[in-house]
């Protein structure tokens, strides 16, 4: 009986072996299939990583104009992406906003991508918190960030799990927003890249 | 031991001679399988033209395959104008409907004609979802036709971004954004197999030109594939095509004649990348899946979206009962119903902006629960009420049915 069992196993297994050659070939050819869809794809690729793009250094704000907390100022970063056309690439403009944030919060300022983590809507800084009532069907006791697509509010005070300001605090955004690389460099605020993966 | 071993290398041999005889017999059997439906198959109800005489609802497919005819020969038309870049897109539109004669009516036309072809569409699922015409032998038929409303729909969500405005552009970015969801589960996760379907549908890193050339070559090659595909049937099968009368096609293009002119296209505001409007919307039949997204937690509202056109394509296997008429299939019935329901509910709910993360899941599941435990309930009164009038049929029907979710329930109370 014991035997019986293995034999069947073996065979099963023989069987399944039967399976190798086919998706070997399924594997050979997604590569190239998958270049041709997306040129970005290195040859014998098979699991590339996502497009990602590239920008320069940008001064955003002076620290002397935004003095007052919650002073704000929005800006436009410009992302040079990958495109599947024979000019090969597009200059995407990443709107983002820096804030002052007041005393004891831990950060002077926060810079962030106004990108919705959700599905890619651009957000907006609601300094008054009547404005996220309005646009956010959420009554908000101080200054927050609100996507008018799907209610997502962020708050500028929270950091999430993985240290990011901008913490979920309603809606259905999966994580808090895409943060930018920036330095003070005497009184300028230098952004000089973004968190991957921002751009939809 | 030793002599064991080649005894089950040879059986072990044995059995993988045979495999090519296996596999040919279910081969065979699945191409039976699909010899009988296609002989059945029946994608604008052109083998059901008796029953429309008496019973509008079966006017639905020749409505249909009218519509889309309309729609092709007028998109044929406005692809003579539209230019399909990111600077020229929506100028080209605007000046299709306002400056080159006569093109107004032209882009009504394709606009309201893709409409109607979705309401046609629903209605005669619908219809089929009722009367049980799902069942054999036209599983094939109500497969195509679910398939038939899924890409009637992707043919809208690829051709509204052709106007490169405010509304289409961001829906878009909406809906491209989706797949990327999808990497949050293993398979997908492995590979960054969703962001991939977002790069190869955007064609980059982000919506642009590339963006348009590819929803272009979409929306034009979905219809002229099937277009190909559907006059292969009805030469094949020496089926007439139009199957509607002229006064029902007169006033079929009368209708969308008049909304051309009552209520011409909308043309909005130019794209701008930088800007959301507050009020997003997509076109009205994708309104209810953007209430879910809305509601629901991301990856589930994906993967929901997902699973709704392919368990109703699943439908034939799902309910296998011989049963057609719909109070002799309560639990289906109230599926049905329920879909419906939510359909339109949340296609109003969205419109009205009404949604809550936290207060809504709950009541959705209250409601999804309340109309469950009713189809089950049904079913079992039913079942019990047949079992004491007939017996013998009411268990022989019962054997026959297996597989279909919240039967076993239902049986189970009917035993006692
Ligand atoms: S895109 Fe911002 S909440 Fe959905």
């Amino acid at each position: 009986m014991e035997q019986v069992t293995r034999r069947d196993v073996l065979s099963r297994g023989l069987r399944a072996l039967g399976a190798i050659p086919i998706l070997g070939t399924a594997f050979a050819a997604s590569s190239p299939l998958v270049r041709f869809f997306r040129p970005t794809v290195k040859p014998y690729e098979i699991s590339p990583p996502p497009d990602v793009g590239e920008g320069g250094e940008l001064v955003v704000a002076k620290a002397s104009e935004l003095t007052q907390a919650w002073d704000y100022r929005y800006f436009l970063y410009t992302l040079r992406l990958p495109e599947y056309t024979p000019r090969g690439a597009q200059h995407k403009q990443v709107p983002g906003v820096v804030v002052r944030l007041p005393e004891g919060a831990g950060d002077d300022f926060m810079v962030i991508s106004r990108i919705c983590p959700h599905l890619g809507c651009i957000f907006n800084y609601e300094r008054d918190p009547k404005g996220v009532l309005e646009h956010c069907n959420y009554p908000a006791t101080g200054p927050q960030f609100c996507c008018p697509c799907h209610f997502s509010v962020y708050d500028p005070l929270q950091k999430d799990a993985q240290g990011r300001r901008g913490k979920v605090i309603s809606g259905p955004a999966p994580r808090a927003p895409f943060q930018f690389a920036w330095r003070l460099e005497g009184d300028d605020i230098v952004v000089y890249g973004m968190e991957e993966g921002s751009t939809a | 031991m030793a002599g064991r071993a080649p005894a089950i290398l040879g059986k072990l041999g044995a059995g993988f001679q045979a495999l090519p005889r296996t596999a040919a017999r279910r081969w065979a059997g699945l191409k039976t399988w699909f010899e009988e439906r296609n002989e059945n198959l029946d994608l604008f109800d052109e083998t059901r033209t008796e029953l429309a005489r008496d019973n509008p609802l079966y006017v639905a497919g020749a409505l249909t395959y009218f519509f889309w005819i309309v729609t092709i020969v007028t998109g044929l038309l406005l692809v003579m104008y539209y230019v399909p870049t990111t600077h020229g897109a929506f100028e080209s539109v605007r000046r299709i409907q306002y400056e080159i004669p006569g093109f107004w009516l032209v882009r009504g036309l394709h606009k309201y004609g893709a409409d109607a072809i979705i309401i046609a569409l629903t209605v005669r699922i619908y219809r089929m979802y009722f009367t049980g015409e799902y069942k054999r032998p036209n599983e094939l038929s109500w497969m195509i036709a679910v398939l038939m409303l899924t890409l009637a729909m992707f043919s809208g969500l690829t051709g509204y971004l052709l106007i490169w405005n405010q509304r289409a552009y961001w829906a878009t970015k909406v809906i491209a954004t989706f797949p990327i969801y999808l990497d949050a589960i293993p398979p997908f996760a492995w590979f960054h197999w969703g962001k991939l379907i977002n790069n190869i549908m955007v064609g980059g890193a982000a919506i642009g030109q590339a963006t348009i050339t590819r929803f272009y070559m979409a929306h034009y090659a979905i219809s002229m594939i099937a277009v190909i595909l559907v006059e292969m049937h009805f030469y094949k099968k020496k089926l007439r095509r139009f199957n509607l009368s002229w006064t029902q096609m007169g006033l079929a293009l009368g209708i969308l004649v008049l909304l051309a002119i009552v209520l011409p296209p909308e043309m909005g505001s130019p794209a701008n990348p930088t800007l959301t409007p507050h009020r997003i919307y997509s076109d009205w039949y994708f309104l209810s899946v953007y209430h879910l997204i809305r509601i629901f937690p991301v990856v589930p509202a994906t993967l929901a979206t997902l699973a709704i056109p392919l368990l109703a394509m699943a439908m034939p296997l799902l309910d296998r009962r011989p049963e057609r008429a719909w109070y002799q299939r309560p639990f289906v019935t109230v599926v049905g119903i329920m879909a419906l329901t939510y359909h339109v509910a949340f296609s109003i709910l969205l419109i009205l902006n009404i949604a809550s993360t936290e207060r809504d899941p709950p009541i959705v599941w209250t409601v999804t629960a309340l109309f469950l435990a009713a189809g089950l309930l049904w079913e079992w009164f039913y079942r019990r009420s047949r079992q004491v009038a007939a017996p013998v049929a009411a268990g022989g029907s019962a054997g026959g049915g297996t597989g279909a979710s919240g039967r076993g329930g239902a049986g189970g109370g009917g035993a006692r």
